[in-house]
């Protein structure tokens, strides 16, 4: 019985030694899977970020070409919407002094028609005032749709200058750095201007 | 797929909260006299390096994921913008025939309107026969019927523009979704 000790001590070191190269073997691929589960967490929140951030960017790179391309082709329309008005001011402006000149000329004649007057020469000047009468309602009627398409083109320019201006902004606000940056150029370029491109005067 | 993991484990009877985390001799001691403590050890190290590899798997899938995402991003984004440049084209196209329309609508404006001041000067001008002050008068409406028509013409082509523009994205609202 006693001779079988050493055999039983021998055993026990040797379970020993398996249970303890076990362990070990347990606890590093625990410590692996433990790194390896932060990893793939990590990694995880890393992607996801990546991804939101990748989006985000994109978004505004095509908000600022977007933007700018509606603000440029915003900016043309009201350079050719000014350039009718301008178009229609002058039309407006020398159709008011060919009316003037007319009423001026109506304003002689009845003065002439007042003093006493031969029967032909009367008719003449009555003929010659109902022709410039003719030729004043005439003009009038013009002048009054060119009245309107001046007022319809004022009310465009309005607008498309409030569109711009909210481009503008929209630009500099909502496109990061390349956004602002081209705002801040802008507000350069028309600080040194000084006069503001579309004021209008009804 | 974390979760879904933590679940394999529990699965197999073996909870991650009480695996043993302690090593060397005084573990020894504990499964000196079992054997069947060894085998469930050994049991929990395969689980511990087959729930390794698959995280391991699981993270390169991660990977092609998000290569993918990011390829989608952009594809998405280059799609856009050609749709942005297309429609780009469309605008500049309408806005410089619009331009040269009323480049050249202005000249004309501009002809008649002097046209229309001239006749009228001579028409107010003393010595002219009636026939002829009426010739002018006649003229004259004539004249300033075009200016007013040219004048609705300009404004129709601006209109088309505008209508155009209105379909153009708003800048209140984000311009590009997923």
């Amino acid at each position: 019985m006693w001779k079988l000790l050493p055999i039983a001590g021998l055993a026990g070191l040797i379970v020993a030694g398996i249970a303890a190269l076990v362990s070990s073997e347990e606890t590093e691929a625990r410590s692996n899977w433990e790194n390896k589960h932060r990893q793939v967490e990590d990694e995880m929140r890393r992607h996801r970020r990546d991804i939101e951030n990748h989006l985000f960017q994109n978004r505004r790179a095509y908000d600022f070409y977007a933007l700018n391309e509606v603000y440029y082709a915003s900016f043309r329309a009201a350079d050719s919407a000014y350039a009718l008005l301008r178009d229609c001011k002058t039309s407006l402006a020398a159709l008011k002094k060919m009316l003037a000149a007319t009423d001026q000329k109506r304003y002689e004649l009845k003065a002439e028609l007042q003093q006493k007057l031969l029967g032909s020469s009367k008719a003449d000047k009555i003929a010659e005032l109902r022709n410039l009468t003719q030729f004043k309602l005439a003009v009038m009627k013009d002048f009054g749709e060119m009245l309107e398409q001046k007022r319809a083109l004022y009310e465009e320019i309005t607008r498309l200058n409030q569109q711009t201006e909210a481009l503008k902004t929209a630009i500099g606000e909502r496109c990061g750095s390349k956004g602002k940056l081209w705002h801040y150029n802008l507000q350069q370029r028309v600080a040194a201007q000084r006069t503001p491109r579309y004021a209008v005067s009804a | 797929m974390l979760k879904t993991s933590m679940m394999d484990i529990k699965t197999i009877g073996l909870s991650l909260a009480h695996l043993p985390m302690e090593s060397g001799w005084g573990g020894v001691l504990q499964t000196f006299n079992s054997l069947g403590s060894l085998s469930e050890a050994y049991g929990r190290t395969l689980v511990y390096r087959l729930e390794a590899k698959r995280l391991d798997t699981e993270l390169a899938q991660m990977r092609d994921q998000a290569a993918l995402a990011h390829d989608r991003i952009d594809k998405s984004f280059r799609e856009h913008m050609g749709k942005l440049l297309e429609r780009r084209a469309v605008i500049d196209g309408y806005v410089d025939t619009l331009q040269k329309e009323l480049g050249e609508c202005h000249i004309e404006r501009m002809e008649l309107l002097s046209m229309a001041r001239d006749v009228t000067t001579h028409m107010l001008s003393p010595g002219i026969p009636l026939e002829e002050r009426q010739l002018c008068r006649e003229l004259v409406s004539v004249l300033t019927a075009q200016l007013s028509m040219l004048g609705s013409q300009g404004n129709q082509s601006l209109k088309g523009l505008l209508d155009i523009l209105s379909q153009a994205p708003s800048p209140h609202q984000p311009l590009l979704s997923n």
